[in-house]
């Protein structure tokens, strides 16, 4: 593991459930981590596989993508694509060499601000043991 | 004189934060007054609602943000209509806008002032289940997130030159010199939505509420389960043990109010779902004498969760006595006597019309029915200009309510529209 690393994290948030479930986590002062990028999309189902793509390309560790439980989406069935959808990615970042650790499909409502903090904090130390991402020390890509 | 295109909602509950959103969306200003610190009524308490089990913080929360953000729409919490005059299509409106003192601009929620507080009180928001300080939001995710100062509880009242969470503030939001202010607004409709409160269950004597341990009433069960209440969405009983059994008791005070408070039957099914999710083989009881299921979701869920192996005991004369530690509730089935042993009982009580409700209607001169909601004809109230909307006008599911809002929403815009 690198000396002093500190994983680059990006989280894709669902702006009905997930996105209020780190505002919660905010005004519950609990701690997430530092390194966490978030970007508020309408749906999980709204996130492009290229998306992460060009995230793994450009230097994240991690991607975390959040959305409402299924069953509860706020468009009926976006979660449900979302997960066919990163069932194949996941896949794809294995065959790239990416490795599928880092890459976490997570269902977090908009009252879990505990399982917010729970699932970034845990997702962060998986990544922390992952270590950099190799995908971004290659100079071809570049 | 020229005619008001404003609205006014007083209550922003469910049905106060449906009606606004829709009559800011047709061009209006609206004023959206609440007597608490923070909006959002009673429909925030629940962590999740019949009959698609969705979570309701994930249904209100955009809604809420959407309120504050709406430039349409001014929010006024801890405000109280004084009086009412003139006629439809021009109200005068004198609103009592009660000293916060901590600045909403200044503010950024941090919440750092609570710790260094010395006050420690019940926190009604959670039913008295948790304690809070004299300056607080009462619950996390509360919206606006901006703490309130009761100044009744606050050391500051007795003399006392206490000044801790002004220390701790880093914004200087705190401002012990805010005063009562007093609002004078013109409007051409004003749609009333003072929703509900449960009846207080200790008068049922039998039932043993307040005087037995574990004897809860609904809102109590629901903040248990809300994973932002007390115990984080675990179910537990007072000393903490989690219960084997759960009895849930139907119609609490039906026959004594004299009407069915129509979502019971359904919240409690709902309760069922709670503790076969969060208490692995758990026993649930339920007492009844007449099931109201209606509407097209409901039925299904209701079997869904009654087949999960709730016993359903058709009964009444129910007494309820021991607590220590297990509940031994009595009953008489057939005429025939009989007892079960629970953990916890959650009484279902009924719904009352809220007392803002009684004071509203002097003010306003509304006419109210035999139980004390609110009379309607239609979308209006027996005064030309004043709609109604939500449990204000009698008890009902979310879906009622917000149908009655959009109702309202539409008289109103309709009557405030020019020519």
């Amino acid at each position: 593991m690198a000396e002093g690393f500190q994983p680059n994290l990006v989280g894709f948030l669902c702006n009905w459930c997930s996105y209020a479930a780190a505002d919660l986590a905010g005004s519950n002062r609990l701690e997430v981590p530092a390194s966490l990028t978030t970007i508020r999309v309408m749906c999980s189902s709204r996130v492009n596989p290229v998306f992460l793509l060009a995230a793994y390309l450009r230097g994240a560790d991690g991607i975390l993508l959040a959305g409402c439980h299924p069953g509860d989406c706020h468009y009926l069935t976006g979660n449900y694509y979302a997960r066919r959808r990163f069932a194949l990615l996941i896949k794809i970042l294995e065959t790239f060499g990416i490795g599928s650790g880092r890459f976490r499909l997570s269902w977090i409502s908009a009252s879990e601000g505990q399982r917010f903090a729970q699932v970034t904090n845990e997702f962060a130390q998986s990544i922390l043991k992952l270590g950099p991402s190799p995908i971004k020390s290659r100079p071809f890509l570049d | 004189m020229a005619r008001s295109k404003d609205i006014l909602i007083i209550g922003a509950g469910l049905a106060g934060i449906e009606a606004s959103l829709l009559c800011a969306s047709s061009g209006r200003k609206v004023y959206l007054v609440e007597r608490e610190s923070y909006f959002g009524g009673s429909a925030i308490k629940s962590e999740e609602v019949f009959p698609l089990m969705e979570c309701a913080t994930c249904m209100l929360a955009p809604k809420q943000s959407e309120v504050l953000e709406n430039k349409n729409i001014e929010l006024l919490t801890l405000s109280e209509i004084e009086s009412v005059t003139g006629s439809a299509g021009d109200f005068e409106v004198k609103i009592k806008k009660k000293a916060r003192y901590v600045s909403i601009a200044d503010c950024i929620g941090c919440g750092a002032c609570f710790d260094p507080c010395p006050v420690e009180v019940d926190n009604e928001f959670e039913e008295g289940l948790t304690k809070r300080k004299a300056i607080y939001i009462p619950c996390a995710g509360a919206l606006p997130n901006v703490p309130m100062i009761d100044m009744t509880n606050c050391v500051r009242r007795s003399g006392e030159d206490c000044h801790l969470c002004q220390d701790a503030c880093m914004f200087e939001a705190i401002r012990y010199d805010d005063r009562d202010e007093e609002l004078t607004l013109k409007v051409g409709a004003i749609i009333v939505a003072t929703g509900f409160r449960f009846g207080d269950v200790s008068r049922f004597v039998q039932f043993g509420y307040g005087k037995l341990k574990n004897v809860l009433h609904a809102f109590e069960f629901e903040r248990l389960r809300a994973s932002n209440g007390p115990t984080s969405g675990e179910i537990k009983t007072s000393d903490g043990r989690s219960p084997s059994s759960l009895a849930l008791i139907h119609c609490v005070g039906r026959k004594e109010v004299g009407y069915c408070s129509q979502i019971c039957c359904m919240y409690l099914a709902k309760f069922a779902h709670y503790a076969f999710d969060k208490l692995e083989g758990v026993k649930i009881y339920q007492f009844y004498r007449e099931a109201s299921i209606p509407g097209k979701g409901n039925q299904h869920f209701y079997r869904e969760v009654m087949e999960k192996g709730v016993v359903s005991i058709r009964s009444d004369q129910i007494e309820i006595s021991g607590g220590d530690p297990q509940l031994t509730i009595r009953y008489r089935r057939d005429g025939k006597e009989e007892s079960v042993q629970v953990d916890m009982v959650i009484l279902a009580p009924p719904i009352e019309p809220h007392p803002e409700t009684k004071r509203l209607a002097e003010l306003l001169n509304l006419e109210l029915d035999e139980f004390g909601f609110i009379k309607k004809n239609g979308v209006e109230t027996s005064r030309s200009g004043i709609f109604a909307a939500g449990c204000a006008t009698g008890p009902k599911s979310m879906e009622e309510v917000i149908v009655e809002a959009e109702a309202a929403a539409g008289g109103a815009i309709f009557i405030t529209e020019d020519g």
